[in-house]
């Protein structure tokens, strides 16, 4: 009877520390273009992380790469990271697609959504800003008129909240 | 008591240590369904609950949905009773992630290169899951990557029993090119006392350079039933680039490549397989061509493909083209869309053409409005009966402001345009919005068509529905 309070006790202790931690990206492990293999700490370099999750077949998503781009060529604290999440058969079709816009960001191809999936992505485009340790500092649906607006004040307020951060090397 | 709360001490201590290195995801959704549906139990309740824990580089997730009762489309009437609780485990996993070693166990969502050969998937919209329980194995050095794996899936005629599939796939990595194959072995049920056997052999190669990449992927494959069905099938695909230009070639060709475990590119414009009715896979060549024109002044895409049965009795065609222009804030897009299908032995063809023009107008920082206008001419002939004529238009209309979206979408089926006063309406209403920190409230209600709807500013496909849906999201 007392091991079983232990044990019990034990897991609501574990669940609420757990719960109570800042929520983290999951560690992706995803391919490029190239077939070379990425990690999430792979881009810790900057003091944020800005990825979206966008598809070929989604208007909207592709009228939000631009100012990704834009974000990632113009902002030196921000890296930016595309995941595509188009299936395999229409990965090409993405691949061609961001070369032929020259876009800078580095685009990741998640063709079995296993990445999407994990961070319960339903609806794209939708975006998280990380800091550089992948924790989540906030994440929204950003297919609004609004959305880079929104995404530029809330880079803006944590590059505010740690002004001395460190960059790693 | 001194005992009791040092033990406590330690206890809070140590677990909070512990729970320093743990983190516990997840998600919670919850639909309420009221279908208006004559033959229909009216109302349903549905409750999706995800929760992944990590721990370094173990993951463990598990996904548990009930129902009261499931909703099915084509369920009969008799069979559903409002009461009836049914619950399942949707996906269960176990996961090693290290630098170079991966381990699952578990549901298994995966797939070989372009899915060609090989993908196992869910996709609810369309009542798709040939997703794989078993186990998996993948390694990378350097440049090298290779996994394995192994694993069982409903048959789709007889679900009491497995199929089951085993392979392996691995690919090499250079500063211009990555080539690669895979080997599968497929057993599968053909009858309840027999099994078929296949094995399906591929490579590929890609090159890619500045200014154009080539992709190429061939398969072979045996099938063992009560004879030798020897199959293949054929992708290629290269993209040029000359400044504002990108031009695109592809082509395919595959006999007797129809298997439950691959996903085979359509190859055109409106993602549609060359015929409803026959396997695909079966019997199918194609090519399909693309130009994209990207200039500060406008954009212009236009694309053209083809598909033929060996025969010729399969044959498809579409074409579109489609122009944006950014006038101020405004995009202005106009498109035009061909698309037509023939079934020669059947008596089957149809014909499709559909203009289309949007403008997405941003007020202000906050408020955005978006407009869209579709107007199809079908033409469609079937068992060699006398050609039916009809128009398909839809009006889209959203706003967005703010953290609230709310989409107004009609689609009418008619004869002309003079005959629209007795056309078939499909009025659906859709409203989304956060009501909370992660959570989401997503509001359908009305009548919908069903296929791939771009609404609120993000896009998914939906099935053919009339009722009110209600849906809250919460993520942890």
């Amino acid at each position: 009877m007392k091991l079983n309070r232990i044990i019990i006790i034990g897991l609501m202790l574990l669940l609420t520390f757990s719960l109570m931690a800042e929520k983290k990206f999951t560690d992706f492990k995803l391919e490029n273009e190239k077939g070379e293999s990425f990690q999430l700490k792979d881009f810790t370099g900057k003091s944020l992380i800005v990825v979206d999750f966008w598809a070929s077949y989604c208007d909207p998503c592709k009228k939000a790469l631009p100012h990704m781009d834009e974000l990632n060529l113009k902002n030196d604290s921000v890296e930016v990271i595309a995941i595509n999440i188009d299936n395999p058969r229409l990965k090409r079709k993405a691949m061609a697609y961001i070369k032929s816009h020259k876009y800078t960001f580095t685009t990741l191809y998640d063709s079995d959504a296993k990445v999407a999936d994990k961070m319960r992505v339903t609806e794209i485009p939708y975006t998280f800003l990380l800091d550089n340790e992948g924790n989540i500092l906030f994440e929204f649906s950003s297919g609004k008129a609004d959305s880079h607006e929104v995404l530029a004040a809330e880079i803006a307020k944590a590059l505010k909240a740690n002004p001395q951060e460190e960059v790693k090397e | 008591m001194i005992k009791k709360l040092t033990l406590l001490f330690f206890m809070i201590i140590s677990i909070g240590i512990i729970s320093a290195d743990i983190y516990i995801s997840g998600f919670n959704q919850a639909d309420f369904i009221h279908r208006t549906a004559e033959d229909s139990l009216k109302n349903y309740f549905e409750n999706e609950l995800g929760v992944i824990v990590d721990y370094n580089n173990l993951s463990f997730g598990i996904t548990f949905n009930a129902y009261l009762p499931k909703y099915e489309d084509d369920a009969p009437l008799a069979e559903l009773r409002s009461r009836d609780l049914s619950y399942e485990w949707n996906e269960r996993y176990l996961t090693y992630n290290g630098d170079n070693i991966g381990l699952k166990v578990g549901t298994l969502s995966e797939s070989f290169g372009t899915g060609m050969t090989f993908r196992a998937y869910e996709d609810e919209d369309v009542d798709h899951d040939n997703r794989l329980e078993g186990a998996m194995t993948s390694f990378q050095y350097d440049r090298f990557k290779t996994k394995a794996i192994y694993g069982v899936t409903a048959n789709k005629n007889n679900p009491d029993n497995n199929d089951s599939f085993a392979g392996a796939e691995f690919s090499m990595s250079h500063d211009y090119l990555t080539w690669g194959g895979s080997a599968l072995q497929i057993r599968e049920m053909v009858t309840a006392t027999k099994y078929s056997d296949r094995q399906v052999f591929s490579s590929n190669l890609n090159l890619f350079f500045d200014f154009m990449d080539i992709y190429g992927e061939y398969a072979y494959s045996e099938l063992e039933t009560t004879e030798m069905t020897y199959g293949h099938g054929i992708y290629a695909n290269s993209n040029i680039y000359l400044g504002d230009f990108t031009l695109s070639g592809f082509y395919k060709k595959f006999k007797n490549f129809n298997y439950d475990l691959n996903d085979l590119p359509t190859l055109n414009h409106a993602d549609d397989v060359l015929d409803d009715y026959q396997e695909i896979g079966l019997d199918e060549e194609g090519a399909m061509g693309e130009i994209t024109w990207d200039n500060s002044f406008a954009k212009l895409f236009t694309s053209y493909a083809e598909a033929w049965s060996s025969d010729y009795n399969y044959r498809l065609a579409n074409g579109f083209i489609e122009t944006s222009k950014q006038i101020g804030n405004n995009l202005l897009k106009v498109s035009y869309e061909h698309f037509e299908r023939e079934d020669r032995d059947g008596g089957h063809w149809s014909k499709e053409v559909t203009p289309t023009a949007s403008i997405d107008i941003p007020l202000d920082n906050s408020f955005s409005i978006y407009l869209k206008g579709d107007y199809t001419m079908i033409e469609e002939q079937h068992n060699f009966d006398s050609t039916r004529e009809y128009i398909e238009p839809l009006l889209q209309t959203d706003f967005m402001y703010k953290n609230y979206a709310i989409s107004f979408l009609t689609e009418a089926q008619a004869e002309d345009l003079s005959s629209l006063s007795d056309a078939e309406f499909w009025f659906g209403t859709t409203f989304k919005t956060e009501i909370m920190d992660n959570t989401s409230l997503n509001l359908f209600a009305g009548k919908q068509k069903g296929g791939k709807v771009c609404q609120n500013g993000t896009c998914k496909e939906v099935k053919p529905f009339e009722g009110i849906k209600v849906e809250i999201t919460t993520k942890f």
